[in-house]
C-alpha cells in the first residue's frame, strides 16, 4: 500500500494493551482530520463528555504526512469539546513531528480510549508499544517532561506531552510536542483524564510512495514556483531586487534583515528570490510582522523553526537574556504572543534592554509558560476574557476578599515577569476561582461569572458567534460575507485559513480580485472593508474554503500555508496552483485523483461534522441554535451604512440570503442548515441520515 | 590559446583535505574559503560547521542555518531509495534536533544549537575495513566510499565501526545505506544549511 | 566599463577585418550596429546579476555619445525580438535600463526615484501608486527604508513644503490611533477609506 500504511493503533488505558486494527477508511476520507472525525463518530456516543470514561482522543497523520511533501508535518486531533454548551465534535492541529513518527511507526493514526489508574506514558517504536510508570513526571512541565522521557527513551524520540493543565482537567488546555507546537481544545484534559501523561514515538519504518520521481519533481516545482510564506503571502515587506510588490507581509526577511543572535554571529537573511529554494526558509519571520518596531524581533532571533518538512519556518527561535533569571531564554514567539502581553498586563509593559522590547520579550515569557504547563489560550480567547474582566472589575466582584488580596496584582502592575507564572499556574493547576473559572473557557467563565449579552455583542468583535464560546478566526472582516460563513460552521474558532491566505499578501486587490474570479465567478471577493450584497460567488468561495482546509487537515498539509492560490512569480501572472494537493496525492498513491475527487472528500468531512453537530446538539435547526451571529457584526460603526467605503459591518438582511445560499452551496435545508437525506446520500454517510432521522432532526 | 592549467579535481580535494584535515578550524585560517562557503570565522570556530570533500565539491554543513526541517533525510532516501524513510537517511539532524548534537544543552529544548550530521568519507575509513565481505569500496572516479549491495550482507559492522554512527541498516532491505555524496540534500535544504561548493571554485579560492 | 574592442585578439582582429572587406557600407553600418546592440544588452544584462540598472548618462560616457543619439539607437535596439527583456524607466533626470524579469519593474523605479534625490517628487510618485494599486496609504516609514532612506524630518519638512504646492494637492496626511502618519493621494482614496484601510492593517487581532 503506497503513502498509507492501512493501520490504526488503539491504546486502551484501562487494559494497558495496544491493538493494530486495518484502517477501513483510506480512500473515502484521506486521514488526518476525515480519518479522526469518523473514527470518533463511529466509536463515542453523543453526549460523552470529553473527560467521560467512555471518551476517546484520535491522533491522525494526513496521507502525505511522511511522504516528504511540503508542510505535511501537522498532526490532526478529534475530540469532544467541554468549553462549549454540550459536548460537540472538535478539532485541534499542532505542528512538529508527532504525525511523521506516527506514519514511521507504522500507522494512520493512534486512538486512545480508557482509562489508567494510575500516571502512564507509552512508548511506541513501531510495533513495540509498552505502557510506562509516569508518576515520576506528574505534575512537570512539558518541557522537563520531554527532557526526562528522551532521556529514558531516547533522544530521537517525539514526545508528545500534557503539562499540569491537563492533568488538572482544565478545558483550556493543549498537549504539546517539539516544545512547541500544541493542539489546543481541551485536549491535555482528555489526556489527563486517562492519566496519559504523555506518548513518546519513534518510528524507523518506509512510507512507501507509489511514484518518488514524480513526488520529488512536484515538490521542487512548488518550491521554486509557488511557494511564498506563512498565510502564503507571496511578496515581500521589503525592496528586493525582483519583486514588484511591497506588502505588510509575513515575508520579512530580505538583505540587511539579520538573525541577531545567530550561532557564529548575525547572519543576513540576503534576497529571496523565487527560484532560490536554499533561501525559502529565510524568508519568514511572522512575530516580525506583527512586531514591526525596528526589527526587535530579528534581532532576538538565534534561527528559525516549524514543522517536519517544511520549508516555511514559520517561528523564530529567540534567545532573550533579560530572561535568563526566569529560565525562560530561548523560545519562540507566534502570532498570539503580543496579545498575550497586552491583554494578561493590561498594558503595564516596561521595556528590558532596547526600547520597545517589553511586548515580544514578556510575550515569549508568557508563551513558554503557556506551553509548559499546558494551557491553551483558544486563539485568545482566554486573553480577551482576562482583559474583559480587569475592565470591567470582575475579578474584584466575583473573587473572595482573602482570594483576591492574595493574588499578587502588583506584580502585574509593575510588568513583572513573574505575574505570568502566578496566572498561568494558578488556571493550570486550577487554584482557587481565579483559576478554575478562567480554565473553563469563556462560554463557562461568562456563565459562572454571570456577564452581560454585551460581553459577546460588543463592538471590539472578539466573538462572531454569539454566546458560543469561541472566539472570532478571520470572519467578517475577511471578505465580508465569506469570512463570517466560514465562522459559523465549527464548534471552535474556524481553523480554516484558506480564504484569509488571499487577503494581505502582498499584492494588489486587482490580482488577488482577478485569481478569485477565475475560480468563484464575479464578484466573488470584495476589496477590504467595501463590501458588497451577498451573492453566489461568495457561497462558492466560503464553502471552498472550508472543503479545502478539510482537504489540508486530512492530507495533512498546512492550512496556513496551503492551497497554492497565489505564486510569488509575475512570469505565473501571481497565479498558483490549486491542483497540487491532487498531483500529489496522485503520485504517491499511484491512484489519479483530481481537484474534484480530493475536494469531494473535504465536502464529505464536512457534511459528516454538521450531521455530528446536530446530533450532539439535539437540533432541529442548527440555523438558529448553532450559527446565531453577535450583534457587533451588523452594528459596528454606527456612522456607517454596510457595504458603504470603509466599514466591514454586514447587513442582518443580507445575512439571512447569504445564509441561504450558503447552505444551498452545501445541500443543507435552508430553513434548518441541516443536510439534507440526499447531500448525506451522495457522501455515503446514508448512516448519518439514519440516526438524524431517528431522532427526528433530519429535514423533511 | 595559451597553456592553461587543467584544473584536477583530486588535486584540490587533496590539497583542501590538508587545510581541513584537523577538522573546521583550519578553514577559519583561510578567507578565501570561508567567503566561498558563505560561512563567518565565527561560525566556522563555533563549532556548528562542519565541512565535507564529495564528488561534486565541498557540503558544508552549517548548523547556524539548519532550522531542523528534516527535509534532507526524506530526499536523501526518496531519491536513493524511492521511499521515504528518514531513518536510512545519510544525513542525519532528527537526533540532534531536541537536545543537540551533544544531548545536553542544544537543540530544541536549550540553546538551539544543532547541525546535521554528514558523512565524512574519511581518508581512513572505518566502515570499509570493518566490513567483512568487502561491499565497501573506494570508487575510482572521485574517491567517494560506495557500498556494494549484492555483497552487503546488513551485518551491521560498518554502522557500529563508523566513529559518527552515520551508516544504517535498512531493516527492510538488511542492506546497508552509506552516502554516495549525490548532494541532493544540499540542493533542497530551505536554508542553505547544507550546501555544495564546487571543487572548482574551491581550487580557485586555494590558489 | 570595458570596451569589447580592447579584448580583440590579433586572430579575431583579422577575421573581424576579412569579413567587413566583403560586406557594402549599408551591410557594414548593420554589422557595426547589431555588434552595439548586443555589446550594450550584454552591459544591461551585466548590470542586472549586480542589481543594478545602466543610466543613459553612463551608457554615454562610456561609448562618447550624445544622450539623443544613444536614446534613439536603445529605443531601436529595444524594438528587436531577442532584446525584449531590455526595459527602459524614464525618469526626471535620466533613463534607466534594465533587465526584465531579472530586476522588477518598481524595483527600478524605487531605486532610481531614490538616485534622483527629489524627496516630494518620491513622495507623489510612491504615495499615488500605492493608493491607487494596492489601495492603500503609504506609511511614513516607508522613505526612512531601502532605497530611499531619508529621515522621518526630512520627510515632514517635505511634506510641509508640499502642501502649499498646488500639483501636490492631492497629497494628503493621516495620524493613525497608534500614532502613526501614513500618506495618501485623494485621487485615489477617500479620506474616510483611506483611514479605515489604516485602522484595519494596524489592527493586530485580526491579522493574527
Amino acid at each position: 500500500m503506497y503513502a498509507w500504511t492501512g493501520k490504526i493503533l488503539r491504546l486502551n488505558m484501562t487494559t494497558k494493551t495496544a491493538t493494530i486494527e486495518d484502517n477501513k477508511y483510506c480512500e473515502e476520507y484521506l486521514g488526518g482530520q476525515g480519518l479522526a472525525d469518523r473514527i470518533i463518530y463511529d466509536e463515542v456516543p453523543v453526549g460523552t463528555h470529553p473527560q467521560d470514561d467512555a471518551s476517546k482522543i484520535v491522533i491522525a497523520a494526513g496521507t502525505l504526512c511522511g511522504t516528504g511533501a511540503a508542510c505535511s508535518g501537522r498532526t490532526s486531533v478529534a475530540l469532544m469539546s467541554a468549553f462549549t454548551e454540550v459536548p460537540t465534535i472538535v478539532d485541534a492541529h499542532m505542528g512538529g513531528n508527532m504525525a511523521p513518527q506516527i506514519k514511521f511507526s507504522g500507522y494512520d493514526a493512534i486512538i486512545v480510549e480508557g482509562k489508567a489508574d494510575a500516571p502512564t506514558w507509552v512508548k511506541i517504536h513501531n510495533d513495540e508499544v509498552s505502557f510506562e510508570d509516569a508518576s515520576s513526571v506528574w505534575g512537570l512541565g512539558t518541557r522537563k517532561t520531554t527532557e526526562i522521557l528522551n532521556q529514558e527513551a531516547g533522544p530521537e524520540y517525539c514526545v508528545c506531552a500534557i503539562g499540569p493543565a491537563g492533568e488538572n482537567l482544565v478545558n483550556d488546555s493543549i498537549i504539546v510536542n517539539s516544545m512547541c507546537h500544541a493542539a489546543g481544545a481541551g485536549s491535555g484534559a482528555v489526556f489527563g483524564s486517562k492519566k496519559l501523561k504523555a506518548i513518546v514515538i519513534h518510528g524507523t519504518k518506509s512510507v512507501a510512495v507509489a511514484d518518488p520521481m514524480k513526488t520529488l519533481e512536484l515538490q521542487q516545482y512548488q518550491l521554486r514556483e509557488l511557494i511564498g510564506v506563512n498565510n502564503n503571502h507571496v511578496q515581500p515587506s521589503n525592496q528586493q531586487s525582483w519583486n514588484e510588490f511591497v506588502g505588510a507581509t509575513r515575508w520579512q526577511g530580505g538583505p540587511g534583515k539579520m538573525w541577531g543572535e545567530a550561532i557564529g554571529g548575525p547572519l543576513d537573511t540576503g534576497e529571496q528570490k523565487p527560484g532560490d529554494i536554499n533561501a525559502i526558509g529565510m524568508r519568514n519571520h511572522t512575530i516580525n510582522f506583527f512586531m514591526g518596531n525596528d526589527d526587535v524581533a530579528f534581532k532576538h532571533t538565534v534561527k528559525t523553526g516549524g514543522c517536519y518538512s517544511c520549508p516555511i519556518r514559520c517561528f523564530p527561535d529567540l534567545h532573550f537574556k533579560a530572561l535568563e533569571p526566569y529560565g525562560t531564554q530561548n523560545n519562540t514567539a507566534t502570532c498570539m504572543t503580543l496579545m498575550h502581553t497586552s491583554d494578561y498586563y493590561n498594558g503595564h509593559i516596561n521595556d528590558f534592554v532596547d526600547a520597545g522590547d517589553g511586548a515580544l520579550t514578556l510575550g515569549s515569557h508568557i508563551q513558554w509558560l503557556m506551553d509548559d504547563y499546558g494551557v491553551w489560550c483558544g486563539y485568545g480567547d482566554l486573553d480577551y476574557t482576562f482583559a474583559y474582566c480587569m475592565k470591567n472589575d470582575i475579578f474584584k466582584q466575583k473573587l473572595s476578599a482573602e482570594e483576591y488580596a492574595e493574588i499578587p496584582w502588583d506584580l502585574q502592575e509593575a510588568g513583572d515577569p513573574k505575574w505570568a507564572n502566578e496566572m498561568v499556574s494558578r488556571i493550570a493547576t486550577k487554584k482557587g476561582e481565579f483559576g478554575r473559572v478562567l480554565g473553563l473557557g469563556s462560554l463557562w467563565t461568562a456563565k459562572e461569572w454571570g456577564f452581560p449579552d454585551s460581553f459577546w455583542n460588543e463592538a471590539t468583535g472578539n466573538y462572531f458567534n454569539f454566546k458560543k464560546g469561541y472566539i472570532r478566526h478571520h470572519s467578517s472582516e475577511s471578505f465580508g460575507q465569506v469570512g463570517g460563513l466560514i465562522n459559523i460552521v465549527f464548534n471552535r474558532d474556524s481553523m480554516c485559513h484558506t480564504h484569509q491566505n488571499c487577503l494581505g499578501n502582498g499584492l494588489p486587490y486587482d490580482i488577488v480580485k482577478g485569481v478569485l474570479e477565475e475560480k468563484f465567478g464575479e464578484g466573488c471577493a470584495d476589496k477590504p472593508a467595501c463590501y458588497t450584497p451577498m451573492n453566489a460567488a461568495k457561497a462558492k468561495f466560503a464553502k471552498w474554503s472550508i472543503v479545502r482546509n478539510n482537504v489540508h487537515d486530512s492530507l495533512a498539509l498546512c492550512n496556513w500555508v496551503w492551497p497554492m492560490t497565489f505564486s510569488p512569480m509575475k512570469e505565473r501572472g501571481y497565479k498558483g496552483d490549486t491542483a497540487l494537493e491532487a498531483k500529489l496525492l496522485t503520485a504517491v498513491t499511484g491512484k489519479e485523483w483530481t481537484e474534484e475527487s480530493v475536494d469531494f472528500v473535504g465536502e464529505r468531512i464536512m457534511q459528516l461534522q454538521r450531521a455530528m453537530t446536530a446530533l450532539e446538539m439535539n437540533s432541529k435547526n442548527l440555523r438558529v441554535d448553532h450559527d446565531g451571529v453577535s450583534d457587533w457584526v451588523f452594528d459596528r460603526d454606527a456612522d456607517k451604512a454596510a457595504f458603504s467605503e470603509g466599514t466591514t459591518k454586514l447587513d442582518r438582511a443580507d445575512w439571512e440570503t447569504a445564509l441561504d445560499l450558503y447552505y444551498e452551496e452545501w445541500g443543507w435545508d435552508k430553513a434548518t442548515g441541516i443536510p439534507t437525506r440526499a447531500t448525506l446520500e451522495k457522501f455515503n454517510l446514508a448512516d448519518l441520515a439514519d440516526k438524524l432521522e431517528a431522532a427526528g432532526l433530519l429535514p423533511a | 590559446m595559451s597553456a592553461k592549467k587543467i584544473f584536477d579535481k583530486e588535486v584540490t580535494r587533496r590539497q583542501f583535505l590538508k587545510v581541513t584535515g584537523k577538522g573546521v578550524a583550519g578553514l577559519a585560517a583561510s578567507t578565501s574559503l570561508l567567503s566561498l562557503f558563505g560561512l563567518t570565522k565565527a561560525e566556522a570556530e563555533s563549532g556548528a560547521v562542519s565541512v565535507m570533500a564529495t564528488a561534486d565539491g565541498v557540503l558544508v554543513a552549517n548548523g547556524a542555518r539548519c532550522t531542523g526541517c528534516q527535509r534532507c533525510e526524506v530526499n536523501c532516501t526518496l531519491l536513493n531509495d524511492g521511499k521515504a524513510m528518514p531513518y536510512i537517511s545519510r544525513v542525519k539532524v532528527l537526533r540532534n534536533y531536541y537536545h543537540g548534537n551533544d544531548g545536553k544543552e542544544g537543540g530544541i529544548f536549550g540553546s538551539f544549537d544543532y547541525t546535521p550530521d554528514t558523512c565524512h568519507q574519511c581518508e581512513d575509513p572505518a566502515c570499509l575495513k570493518a566490513c567483512p565481505m568487502g561491499a565497501i569500496s573506494v570508487r575510482e572516479s572521485d574517491g567517494v566510499r560506495v557500498i556494494d549491495k549484492d555483497k552487503c550482507v546488513g551485518c551491521g559492522a560498518c554502522a557500529r565501526a563508523c566513529p559518527y554512527g552515520m551508516p544504517t541498516i535498512d531493516p527492510e532491505t538488511n542492506k546497508s545505506t552509506k552516502c554516495v555524496a549525490c548532494g541532493f540534500c544540499a540542493a533542497n535544504c530551505p536554508c542553505g544549511a547544507l550546501k555544495i561548493v564546487k571543487w572548482e571554485d574551491v581550487a580557485a579560492a586555494m590558489a | 566599463m570595458m570596451n569589447k574592442e580592447e579584448h580583440v585578439t590579433p586572430v579575431e582582429e583579422q577575421e573581424v577585418l576579412e569579413s567587413e572587406e566583403s560586406l557594402s557600407p549599408e551591410e557594414q553600418l548593420e554589422q557595426e550596429k547589431r555588434q552595439r546592440w548586443a555589446r550594450w544588452a550584454e552591459a544591461v544584462r551585466e548590470q542586472g546579476k549586480e542589481e543594478k540598472y545602466l543610466t543613459l548618462s553612463d551608457l554615454c560616457a562610456w561609448q562618447e555619445l550624445e544622450r539623443d543619439n544613444a536614446a534613439a539607437m536603445m529605443r531601436e535596439m529595444m524594438a528587436q525580438e531577442e532584446y525584449k527583456d531590455i526595459c527602459v524607466y524614464q525618469g526626471a533626470k535620466d533613463l534607466y535600463y534594465y533587465t526584465y524579469p531579472t530586476l522588477a519593474h518598481n524595483y527600478v523605479k524605487n531605486v532610481a526615484l531614490a538616485q534622483e534625490d527629489d524627496l516630494p517628487h518620491t513622495i507623489a510618485e510612491v504615495v499615488r501608486y500605492e493608493s491607487k494599486i494596492y489601495p492603500r496609504a503609504t506609511e511614513i516609514d516607508t522613505f526612512g527604508k531601502f532605497p530611499y532612506h531619508y529621515t522621518e524630518i526630512q520627510v515632514r519638512r517635505a511634506l510641509d513644503a508640499m502642501a502649499k504646492l498646488p500639483e501636490f494637492a492631492d497629497i494628503e496626511t493621516y495620524v493613525s490611533g497608534k500614532k502613526k502618519t501614513y500618506i495618501f493621494s485623494t485621487k485615489h482614496l477617500s479620506r474616510d477609506y483611506a483611514s479605515s484601510l489604516v485602522e484595519m492593517k494596524e489592527d493586530v487581532r485580526i491579522w493574527l
